[in-house]
């Protein structure tokens, strides 16, 4: 794999591939909701009749189906079915962390956003809206969201334009992340988890806890992993531009049991949350790793 | 001064010691998880990269030894400075050799020396120096090359002038290192025997003398009057050697024109040399008829193409006929069976055969020996020579040309076998270098 360069560079045929027939699904919706992919089944004005009730008190007079009541001089409210797909967020960490590129060339940023292309792709297909968010303290870049024709095209674009730079906003510039009007929707937040003073779980907790669902991607470099670099190196800070030098080949242990832990912490923190975590480290068939997450989450589901 | 190159040795060492910035710098995501893991300064001041260091220090040792070695070879190249000796027997300095001669050598470039311990130098015009005058006893030639070639005084050409004699020539012969170039004048006092004698136009002998003892045999060519032989010699007249000329037929196809040309220029050479006439009878067709040509020659020089094998019976005289054999580094070589050939031609006579080209230049003198001499005359020289030399010191001319150009050559590969050590050397410490500071 190359890094993208253009939007057909994003959507692999090899990971469409082994997406195909899987659903990206809401835990939250299908909590609430009995059948159908995300369809939130609403009642309303629509053009797809479901039933007829009884007229109450406080019933929108313009539901009243007339016909019904010159035939039967009663009043009855027609109800009908309102597809209502959830929303999507993709936020991608756009901090400078993301530069990282594994020993492939290819950088955490760049596998991000073959993750969010498939997954977008996806859910944009079984017709939920979608929309992106790249975060970093320099600029929040973002896309409305949208499930109208061409608005893929657009997400994929918005996709390709995404750089990282500078670290993660710190909680207190929330403002500067757009709202949700109210909707509820599912974040999928793509991270290597750089954080400085806890902002991102601040951010998550903060989706979490206005009821959306919130879904956290741990990204991790195999090298960043495994530190499996030749001898003795010395290592620059990519957000910091600290400098450390270090004998890999000596301190290898002593480094994996310090990121075991540091990972763990994190993941044990989110879970506790309410979050669901991902961990993706191994870059090698992105595809099957895709397909093995939403395999096994529906199965949880 | 390359051999001061080693103190260069000390540049790596440093390098691999104190060099904190000789690694790639790799960014990261973060470094927070590395912080503890961070390797002091200290640690990083001391020899890490052995192999490295090791291979670098061997590559840098051997350029400074193959530059100084090339340096010393070329010391004394003849591009620089050639040296050129011309070593003058003190006793032929003092009788018989005129300044004029050796002004024409020192014209060349030789520098001229007497041919005895020290070689004192002979300056022209001046008169022989009183320790050389005064000196009891003759000099011993071996002994002086001897000590030249210990001392490894070898010049890039030595001339050695003096008299013939034996008396000079005492003792083992030495083996030289270096190739010795000599010009005998004719001794009246050395005590030669008369070995064979050629009966000449006029009323003169060609007469072959020999002189020999356990050191050296020589022989030598002299044309003296047959009144000047002594009478009891006569018998060394070789029979059927008392002829005005030798008739020599030439036997070839168009192929071997050049062959001819140069057996014809070596015959001359023979003749003016022996001061015997040599008559030459060329045929140059297939199919010659062989009533028309000369049968009866005293030698057949015979190559493919010309007559038929039936016919060559009918040649009187020895036949020399042209037989290719890579393997031998003669011109000419004896037929051991019993055939109606005498001689084997082993290589084609022209500049690009397989012999060395200055062999060409002996071709007259094997033709002499073959020409002149007979099986009588090599059993003669046989039994008389007292020579003890080793095996190891038996060789020919050419032999030594070939083993001194064999060591320049052996000293030329292992330069540059060095060299390609050299290239090899650096090409594996790139690939280390490259794996050991790591790569993207």
């Amino acid at each position: 794999m190359a890094p993208a360069q253009s939007i057909r560079d994003l959507l692999q045929p090899e990971i469409i591939q082994s997406l195909s027939g899987l659903e990206l699904l809401s835990r939250k919706v299908l909590g609430a909701f009995l059948s159908g992919a995300n369809r939130s089944i609403r009642l309303g004005m629509g053009p797809e009749f479901r039933q007829y009730r009884s007229y109450q008190v406080g019933d929108d007079l313009r539901q009243l189906d007339w016909k019904m009541y010159a035939r039967s001089d009663r009043f009855y409210i027609r109800e009908a079915e309102i597809d209502s797909h959830i929303g999507l967020r993709f936020v991608i960490d756009t901090s400078a962390s993301m530069q990282h590129e594994d020993g492939n060339g290819l950088s955490k940023l760049d596998y991000a956003r073959l993750m969010v292309a498939s997954l977008g792709r996806l859910a944009y297909v079984q017709g939920d809206q979608i929309a992106l968010l790249g975060l970093n303290n320099q600029m929040v870049q973002f896309t409305p969201m949208e499930n109208k024709v061409g608005h893929f095209q657009r997400f994929l674009q918005y996709l390709l334009d995404l750089k990282a730079e500078g670290r993660l906003p710190l909680y207190s510039s929330r403002h500067t992340v757009p709202e949700n009007q109210g909707r509820r929707l599912m974040y999928l937040v793509f991270s290597d988890w750089y954080e400085h003073e806890g902002e991102l779980g601040q951010f998550l907790r903060e989706w979490h806890s206005k009821g959306h669902e919130v879904m956290a991607f741990h990204l991790m470099a195999s090298n960043e992993m495994e530190l499996n670099y030749p001898g003795f190196q010395t290592f620059e800070d990519l957000e910091t531009g600290e400098r450390v030098q270090v004998d890999t080949k000596r301190f290898r242990k002593a480094y994996q049991a310090n990121l075991d832990g540091q990972l763990g912490q994190i993941r044990d923190n989110l879970l506790r949350e309410g979050i669901s975590y991902e961990a993706f480290s191994s870059w090698v068939s992105l595809g099957r790793v895709l397909s093995n997450f939403l395999k096994q989450r529906k199965r949880l589901l | 001064m390359y051999l001061l190159g080693l103190l260069g040795l000390l540049l790596p060492i440093a390098i691999h010691l104190w060099s904190q910035s000789a690694t790639q710098v790799r960014q990261v995501g973060s470094i927070r998880w590395m912080q503890s893991t961070h390797t002091p300064k200290a640690y990083a001041i001391q020899l890490h990269q052995w192999p490295l260091l090791v291979l670098r220090a061997l590559l840098l040792s051997l350029i400074c030894l193959l530059m100084a070695d090339w340096v010393f070879q070329n010391a004394g190249s003849p591009r620089q400075t050639a040296q050129k000796w011309l070593l003058v027997d003190p006793a032929l300095a003092a009788e018989a050799l005129p300044s004029e001669e050796l002004q024409k050598w020192s014209d060349k470039g030789y520098s001229l020396h007497y041919f005895q311990a020290g070689l004192p130098t002979l300056d022209l015009g001046k008169p022989l120096p009183l320790g050389l005058s005064a000196r009891k006893g003759p000099v011993n030639f071996w002994s002086v090359l001897k000590n030249l070639d210990q001392k490894g005084r070898i010049p890039d050409s030595l001339v050695v002038m003096a008299y013939g004699r034996m008396q000079n020539f005492l003792g083992d012969r030495p083996s030289l290192s270096f190739r010795v170039q000599w010009i005998l004048f004719p001794d009246s006092l050395s005590d030669r025997r008369e070995l064979q004698a050629i009966s000449l136009p006029g009323d003169s002998l060609l007469v072959m003398q020999g002189e020999f003892n356990e050191a050296i045999s020589m022989i030598a060519w002299q044309s003296l009057a047959k009144q000047e032989v002594k009478a009891e010699e006569t018998s060394l007249l070789a029979p059927g050697m008392l002829q005005d000329s030798i008739v020599v037929s030439l036997w070839a196809s168009a192929d071997f024109q050049t062959d001819l040309t140069v057996l014809s220029a070596a015959l001359r050479a023979v003749s003016e040399y022996t001061r015997v006439p040599i008559a030459v009878y060329l045929a140059l067709e297939n199919e010659i008829a062989l009533d028309t040509l000369q049968k009866e020659a005293n030698w057949h020089f015979i190559f493919p193409g010309t007559l038929n094998p039936r016919d060559m019976g009918k040649l009187t005289g020895s036949k020399l006929v042209y037989q290719a054999d890579r393997k031998n580094k003669k011109w000419f070589s004896p037929v051991l069976s019993d055939t109606v050939f005498d001689y084997y031609i082993n290589h084609r006579l022209r500049t690009d055969s397989l012999l060395e080209p200055q062999s060409l230049d002996a071709l007259p003198e094997e033709l002499v020996y073959i020409l002149l001499s007979n099986d009588s005359l090599s059993s003669k020289l046989a039994s008389l020579d007292r020579r003890r030399i080793a095996i190891g010191q038996l060789a020919n001319k050419q032999g030594e040309e070939k083993l001194l150009r064999n060591k320049e050559e052996e000293a030329q590969k292992a330069a540059s076998s060095g060299w390609y050590l050299v290239l090899l050397l650096l090409a594996l410490e790139r690939i280390i270098s490259h794996y050991a500071y790591g790569h993207k």
